[in-house]
């Protein structure tokens, strides 16, 4: 049944990501320009306006003429009949700087064109109410009046100043900029539109990689476990991800195939005395008549209750190792020493038998051939260590021990010959009831002792190594300097 | 009837062959494969009960060790593995029936029984010749209905007899079937058996256990 981990409420999908923040962004961008656009469009709307302002009252400039002392202005409808049409029409108003009235526009009605203070503006622009409440704008310019016939002498009247101002309405400019805007919305519209196509399909091109690999490891079978993942041709970005999940995997694997053999050996182990138990018992049951065999065979259940009680003793402690900490008491060790006694406590629970141990210990001979460690681990690991060569060593083999002292710590050696072994063997020295030769574990020896080893050593932060060479097995603890 | 048992933990193996000879079986042990491949090939086994996992040589081993051979015995397999693959293995090895430990041992003798009976063309649980009928499973002869009260080394004896009935069987394949191979019986010890179950057949003994001058026994089919 396939379990899926209950997802966060915040978590987010890297496609929606990608796709809101590069639409948004997209939106963004494209509306900036729009408005970029629609004020420089603007601008020059407003900029021709004046222009065009400033063209009609050159035009009603060149209208003006002087003759003489006399003022002549020659306007008509028919000449420009923006002045004169019923909708939306111009104005203009002419007046002398003194203010006087020359002429003005029947448009204007009884309203004035008068300008703001102009100051000393030559011309001079500004928006306005026009009559009939439109909105417009203005430019007002003071001009020389051109003489009629220059010819005349220099007796001629000074030039007149003339006032123009003139005025239009801006419904035009207004409509246009609004149509500016109504065009830059719709064409950022249509763009982030196909953008947002495009964008959703190069996001899932770019995802699809992804995809696969969470496809791969979705349709794995998680109780058999592939030793190669097919992933196929992936980007640069998640080879990584692929190499280590690879990885991940195939060290799973490994672990689970070490799980289920432990399991298997330590079903098989238990078994074995249980079996003994059973059948001692059940044939014992049946000799009354030899009270001798019955009392052999209550000896026989008791030994192999007791060995069963020092397997699950061991295998309750490599369970406690292996998933609590351990609170270390460090102190200053002679591993020498440690080492010597240790011999001579196998050596007595063995009443003196098994093959002969060489001590090769150089410790004695340094000055510092101490460790910084806790006794009671130390005791354990080099007794299970020691046990184990003592008890593999061929009988008429001795089995050496070592120690070496440097600046970066201690190594303790431990060599036995063992017949049988090859490399391959050596990365499962350490599992729980693995031996050599595949017969069940023996009345003495549970099988554990370097299991226990390792997992208590591994959680001091000590090394054990294992080494095989022309059938000499060699066993290296490593103790770090503190 | 003689019966192997290669099993290497001392308290299982002792304890097996006391439970068998009680029985009725003459028993030999092994402690690892290759001292028991060594005993199966050179004596005249009817069972081995064999344990899978000994040192030197596995059962496994063992097993092909016996294959291709002539008078190869009956083979009950001891393991604690119990896994389906496991049992597949071994029956396709040569093994001829399969125990998981831990076991009844009642269940162990039964099993033994039945190889027996397998190994001489048996079907029923009851051997009935003539007059004479053989439990092996509650260890009693009836002539004509009436129990007779047999020592454990006669009834082994009459009951190899009736198994091989219509056959002749010399003095050392009883011995080679009755006695283990630790127990070497005296010279006339199977005689004396012979002797003393004819005294207890009756009238009809001289008849039903026949000698063949030279040659041995016979149990014959009819009276």
């Amino acid at each position: 049944m396939e379990t899926k981990l209950p997802r966060p409420s915040t978590a987010k999908s890297i496609r929606s990501v990608l796709l809101s923040r590069l639409l948004v962004s997209t939106a963004l961008v494209l509306l900036l320009a729009g408005l970029v656009v629609y004020f420089v469009v603007r601008r020059s709307l407003a900029r021709q306006f004046d222009v065009n302002l400033q063209d009609r009252l050159q035009g009603l400039a060149s209208l003006l003429f002087q003759e003489g002392d006399r003022l002549l202005f020659e306007f008509s409808d028919e000449l420009m009949p923006e002045y004169a049409r019923a909708s939306e029409p111009d104005f203009f108003e002419l007046r002398f700087e003194d203010g006087r009235p020359i002429e003005r526009s029947d448009s204007l009605g009884g309203d004035n064109l008068i300008p703001p203070d102009m100051g000393t503006d030559a011309a001079f622009y500004w928006s306005l109410q026009l009559p009939g409440g439109r909105s417009g704008r203005a430019l007002a310019s003071v001009v020389e009046v051109h003489h009629l016939y220059p010819e005349e002498g220099p007796d001629r009247p000074q030039a007149a100043r003339v006032l123009i101002v003139v005025a239009r309405g801006v419904e035009e400019r207004i409509a246009a900029e609004h149509t500016v805007l109504l065009s830059c919305l719709a064409s950022a519209g249509v763009l982030l539109i196909i953008l947002g196509v495009l964008t959703l399909r190069t996001v899932s091109h770019a995802l699809a990689p992804a995809n696969h690999l969470a496809q791969v490891l979705r349709s794995m079978d998680v109780n058999h476990l592939p030793q190669k993942l097919d992933f196929g041709p992936l980007p640069v970005e998640l080879m990584p991800i692929a190499e280590t999940t690879e990885e991940l995997v195939r060290r799973l694997d490994g672990a689970l195939q070490r799980e289920r053999r432990t399991t298997a050996n330590i079903a098989h182990e238990l078994r074995t005395p249980i079996s003994e138990l059973v059948t001692v018992s059940e044939v014992a049951l049946h000799e009354d008549e030899d009270p001798d065999a019955q009392r052999e065979a209550i000896g026989t259940i008791r030994a192999v209750a007791w060995r069963m009680g020092r397997m699950v003793s061991s295998l309750l402690k490599l369970a406690r190792l292996e998933s609590e900490g351990l609170s270390a008491n460090r102190e200053q060790v002679d591993l020498a020493e440690l080492v010597r006694a240790v011999h001579q406590g196998l050596v007595l629970a063995r009443d003196g038998e098994g093959p002969q141990v060489v001590f090769e210990l150089e410790g004695a001979e340094f000055p510092a051939a101490t460790v910084d460690a806790d006794p009671d681990a130390l005791s354990i690991v080099v007794t299970n260590l020691l046990e184990n060569a003592m008890h593999y060593s061929c009988s008429a083999c001795a089995v050496t021990v070592g120690l070496e002292f440097d600046g970066e710590g201690a190594q303790l050696r431990i060599q036995n010959r063992a017949e049988g072994l090859d490399a391959k063997d050596l990365d499962r020295f350490s599992e729980p009831f693995w031996r050599k030769d595949r017969a069940r574990s023996d009345q003495d020896h549970s099988g554990l002792g370097l299991s226990l080893a390792r997992v208590l050593a591994e959680r001091c932060g000590w090394s054990i190594d294992f080494a095989l060479e022309q059938g000499l097995v060699s066993v290296t603890l490593g103790i770090p300097s503190a | 009837m003689r019966i192997l048992v290669i099993e290497d933990s001392a308290p299982m193996r002792n304890s097996i062959c006391r439970g068998l000879v009680r029985e009725g079986f003459a028993v030999d042990t092994a402690e690892d494969g290759e001292a028991g491949l060594s005993l199966a090939r050179n004596n005249p086994y009817d069972v081995l009960v064999l344990d899978l996992m000994l040192p030197l040589l596995d059962g496994h081993a063992v097993l092909a060790g016996l294959n291709n051979r002539a008078s190869r015995p009956h083979v009950l397999m001891l393991t604690a593995k119990d896994g389906i693959q496991d049992r597949v293995q071994g029956l396709n090895e040569g093994a001829d029936d399969y125990l998981v430990k831990p076991f009844a041992f009642a269940e162990l003798v039964a099993r033994v029984r039945a190889l027996v009976r397998r190994r001489y063309g048996e079907h029923n649980s009851v051997l009935a010749v003539g007059p004479l009928e053989i439990e092996p499973t509650s260890r009693r002869a009836l002539l004509d209905g009436k129990l007779l009260d047999l020592s454990v080394r006669e009834f082994a004896l009459l009951e190899y007899l009736v198994t091989r009935c219509g056959e002749t069987v010399t003095r050392e394949e009883i011995e080679d079937h009755i006695y283990g191979v630790d127990r070497l019986p005296l010279s006339n010890a199977v005689d004396s058996t012979i002797c003393i179950l004819r005294a207890k057949l009756g009238p009809s003994g001289k008849d039903l256990i026949r000698t063949r001058r030279g040659l041995g026994y016979v149990f014959a089919q009819a009276v």
